[in-house]
């Protein structure tokens, strides 16, 4: 069987037409040989049944009459009947009446087993078929026929020619079957072998648009069916080719359409990222210079509009600059605040968290506000809960800040009754290394309307029909607050009537319980007072006069000494002639910037390992990291603290420290005073005495951030305008305590300042 | 009349007498020739057919008239062919004869027989038998004879047997059957 199925079907064809058709003739065969066989049977008996009728018939007389011979002349005549083996006529009694034998038969008669009927038997291997039949005259019996037919004999004849005839039929059936079913089976075999023609066509060469051949004869049977099946089949895939080839062609258009769309928009980001960037940049930037740029000649301005207001006799005029000073001072606040918010909004502002003790923290705002309240006659209560952890991980200053300016707020619109701070604190999920804070600023102010809500905490939105002229401020210090609580993850809300008060309620989240206690805050304050350097050359590199003038300031009681350039340019030719120990360098100068002059003195061999320490005005922390990453060994922020500048220089000076001094000792005037200063010595003391003397005891008694700072820069400027460094050095470490809001040393400071009127007082006296 | 019965033709009939046993019942003493020919007779009256006016009806017998009148004492044909029986009829005179079927003339002389054929030969439907020689040309339709077969060396056996005369046979109007025709020994007349 599997050879026939790897035949092809041509074969298959012509060997399943041979196989039916000599299948059914040799059935067909078999079928009439049986039938013939029968046949033949039977016409032998009928034959053999007349023969003996006539034989008898013509013996009838023979017998009756006796006459043997006559019988044996009619028996002869069975000689023509080659296959009569032997023949015997039986009187009525039995007995052989005349016989009949063929040349090879043997010559017994033997008498009649039966009267009548015929039997089969086999004699020495042959087969003879006995036949009886009776003579009957009228209805007696006279005799019987007896034949003795030879099969045997018969049937090897038959056979024989059955055989022949057989071969000559298998050898035609076979022929003409074979010619036949060869002719024949291409009606079928063609289509097909056709169609497998085209499918080998299409499958190799793709080409999808040839087609079976439909002869027209085949159109409605299943070849034609195959064949039409087949062409659908081709013209199906053929569209499907082409619709896939579309497709793809389409595809890929979109693909690169899509692709260059999306180049495009990329590109497009990453401008609008750079150009976002660059404005975010360009805004701090801007907004770092403002710092630097207005709050030096706001100082100015504000320091000599004291000037001209204690000069000014006119009441009208004094009026007028009265105007201009508190406008001057409302600008200031306004100027810090708006850099406040948009170093939060940038993302600029870093907390920086350490351990802190929130009862003294409460009690240095009570303490600072302790003079205003009383003198608005109202009561300040705080209510610490006594399970507070007495050290914190917060970032101390700028919670003060916010407890200052809600504090402050509530003190500014209060006139009557109470102000109460409290803190309390929930442990969170039983987790005692977290604690939830909650510090609360109630009083009993004139409140805030419904409406108002929760809009206060947005930037330059006052409470609606708030009177500026009477409460002043500048719309930003809850907006900061807000966003500072936000940054600390906390949350700021406020509770209000209108008339009867409002409750503003910071809660902190998961504050972690510090390890260790507060340090101590004497800690680290004064440092530079610690250091003695030992002798060494300094070289100062900016282009404003007075920023080099305030640094040799600096080290006018050190035995350092101090030279100058005022552009990157000469800053590099300065190093290579001098070689200074360390380099101060200003970063934004004409000419040459600090960038390109440090990137030339690292260039040239016997100066490239000077240490170079920045200064820049922005305080931005990627201005930093920048300056860090251009060669640059230290990093100070205008306006330049002494003591930051101290420790900064002890990295690379040698030097010994000393123990603290005493804080009075801080403002002893080392420095030889000048002829010039000593002529306007008194003037100056009158400012110091009178003027600066009234708003100082306004300051320290309303506790302002503000208004502080403000007094301090206005020292600052007038030591810098008679040339009194200790003045100058004064303001300096106010304003440095104020801006970061450290409450503790502010105060002290602001404490010591009319000892230090004093000395300058009393220096007069020594000179005059 | 002369009764001419040999040694060999007793054997002979007593040999045939077996054939026709059937038939005819015959006395011992009875001459064994004239059975033998009475049985002779009665087969052939098997294959003659008469014509249908020789009977009255089908159940009509067949008359044999028998000359000498006692030539058959004793026989009697115990078996019909077909519906009819054969009846023995003695010849009595010439009249007798008109109404025969069968007519045996059991005589030798030539004379004699030749006279009782004339008297019969216009008649129709009889069939005559005789044994006188030469019985058929004289006009006689079936003549016995006796012939001589030789068994071996010593033994010769005589065998019944008869001439048959066509040409009076059809003069008589009777039909004889080819069985008869193929046993006789001699067919005389034309066809």
């Amino acid at each position: 069987m599997r050879i026939f199925q790897h035949i092809s079907i041509k074969h298959k064809l012509i060997l399943i037409i041979m196989l039916t058709s000599s299948v059914t003739l040799l059935l067909t065969s078999a079928a009439f040989v049986i039938k013939d066989v029968v046949m033949f049977y039977h016409a032998l008996l009928r034959d053999l049944c007349s023969l003996t009728q006539v034989i008898g018939m013509n013996s009838e007389g023979a017998l009756l009459f006796n006459d043997p011979r006559t019988a044996a002349k009619n028996l002869e005549s069975l000689g023509a009947m080659p296959y009569v083996f032997s023949a015997c006529i039986y009187d009525k009694k039995g007995e052989a009446f005349a016989a009949y034998f063929r040349k090879d038969a043997p010559k017994d008669t033997s008498p009649p087993p039966i009267a009548s009927g015929h039997y089969y038997k086999k004699i020495r291997n042959k087969k003879y078929l006995f036949f009886f039949k009776p003579i009957l005259l009228e209805t007696e019996t006279i005799g019987t026929v007896f034949i003795q037919y030879d099969l045997e004999e018969r049937n090897f004849k038959m056979r024989e020619a059955g055989i022949i005839f057989l071969a000559v039929m298998a050898m035609a059936v076979f022929c003409v079957s074979f010619i036949l079913s060869h002719i024949l089976q291409g009606i079928i075999s063609a289509p097909i072998l056709h169609l497998a023609q085209i499918a080998r066509t299409v499958s190799k060469e793709k080409d999808y648009s040839v087609r079976a051949k439909r002869c027209c004869e085949y159109h409605w049977n299943e070849i034609g069916i195959l064949s039409d099946g087949f062409n659908e089949m081709l013209t199906e895939i053929q569209a499907q080719e082409k619709e896939l080839i579309r497709h793809r062609g389409h595809l890929e258009e979109e693909v690169v359409s899509r692709t260059a769309e999306l180049l495009r928009t990329n590109e497009e980001l990453v401008r609008a990222k750079n150009a976002a960037e660059n404005a975010n940049r360009a805004k701090s930037e801007f907004l770092a210079n403002m710092s630097h740029e207005i709050r030096t000649p706001m100082n100015a301005v504000l320091g000599f509009t004291d000037l001209l207001h204690s000069l000014a006799t006119d009441p009208k005029q004094k009026n007028y600059i009265e105007s201009i000073r508190s406008s001057g001072r409302s600008l200031l606040t306004l100027i810090n605040d708006i850099l406040d918010l948009s170093k939060i909004e940038a993302g600029k502002m870093e907390l920086q968290y350490e351990p802190v003790d929130i009862y003294s923290l409460i009690n240095e705002i009570r303490h600072i506000f302790s003079l205003k309240i009383a003198e608005k006659e109202l009561e300040f209560v705080t209510d610490i809960a006594d399970d507070i952890p007495r050290s914190l991980l917060l970032d101390e200053v700028r919670l003060r800040q916010v407890l200052f300016n809600l504090v402050g707020n509530a003190v500014k619109f209060t006139h009557k009754g109470y102000i109460r701070l409290s803190a309390t604190k929930i442990y969170t999920e039983g987790n005692m290394s977290r604690v939830e804070l909650i510090l609360a600023v109630e009083d009993t102010g004139i409140g805030i309307s419904p409406e108002s809500g929760e809009k206060i905490f947005d930037a330059f939105k006052q409470q609606e029909g708030q009177d500026t002229r009477q409460y002043g401020g500048t719309g930003l210090g809850l907006a900061i607050t807000k966003r500072l609580v936000e940054m600390m993850g906390g949350k700021i809300s406020v509770r209000s009537e209108p008339g009867r008060g409002s409750v503003f309620e910071i809660a902190l989240h998961h504050v972690p319980v510090a390890a260790v206690p507060v340090k101590s805050k004497k800690d680290g304050t004064a440092g530079e007072s610690l250091i003695l350097f030992e002798k060494a050359l300094i070289l100062v590199v900016d282009d404003i006069a007075t920023n080099r003038n305030l640094i040799r300031e600096f080290f006018l009681d050190t035995p350092i000494s101090v030279i100058e350039a005022e552009d990157g340019d000469k800053a590099v030719t300065a190093a290579g002639r001098y070689k200074p120990d360390v380099i101060l360098m200003d970063i934004r100068m004409p000419v040459m910037d600090g960038y390109e002059a440090a990137r030339r003195i690292r260039k040239i061999e016997a100066i490239k390992d000077i240490p170079v320490i920045a200064l820049t005005a922005s305080g931005m922390k990627e201005e930093k990291d920048k300056t860090l990453k251009q060669g640059f060994d230290g990093f100070l922020t205008k306006p330049i603290q002494r003591s930051e500048l101290f420790e900064e220089l002890a990295k690379f000076i040698t030097h010994s420290k000393k123990e603290a001094p005493e804080r009075a000792e801080k403002i002893e005037i080392t420095e030889p005073v000048s002829p010039e200063t000593m002529e306007k010595l008194p003037e100056l003391t009158d400012k110091l005495e009178n003027e600066l003397m009234r708003k100082w005891d306004s300051a320290r008694k309303n506790s302002f951030f503000d208004e502080i700072s403000v007094f301090a820069d206005q020292v600052k400027g007038l030591g810098e305008v008679f040339g009194m460094s200790v003045l100058r050095k004064y303001g300096e470490e106010l304003a440095g305590h104020v801006s970061s809001f450290d409450i503790e040393n502010m105060n002290a400071t602001l404490d010591a300042y009319p000892k230090l009127v004093g000395k300058i007082v009393s220096l007069r006296s020594k000179g005059g | 009349m002369k009764y001419r019965v040999s040694g060999f033709t007793f054997q002979a009939l007593i040999f045939l007498m077996y054939l026709t046993a059937g038939q005819v019942h015959a006395q011992p003493t009875v001459g064994e020739e004239y059975r033998v020919k009475a049985g002779f007779i009665f087969n052939f009256a098997k294959f003659v057919e008469w014509s249908e006016e020789a009977f009255e009806d089908k159940n009509s017998p067949i008359l044999l008239c028998v000359f000498p009148p006692d030539i058959f004492n004793k026989i009697l044909f115990t078996q019909n062919i077909g519906t009819r029986e054969i009846l023995i009829k003695p010849y009595q005179n010439d009249e007798d004869v008109k109404c025969c079927h069968i007519l045996f003339l059991g005589v030798s002389d030539k004379d004699f027989v030749q006279e009782k054929l004339n008297i019969v030969k216009d008649m129709k439907n009889i069939l005559t038998v005789g044994e006188s020689e030469d019985f058929t040309q004289m006009g006689g339709i079936i003549g016995f004879a006796t012939e001589k077969e030789r068994v071996n060396l010593l033994a010769e056996k005589r065998r019944l047997t008869f001439d048959i005369n066509l040409d009076a046979s059809d003069r008589a109007g009777l039909k004889l059957r080819s069985q008869l025709l193929s046993t006789a020994r001699k067919v005389e007349g034309s066809q």
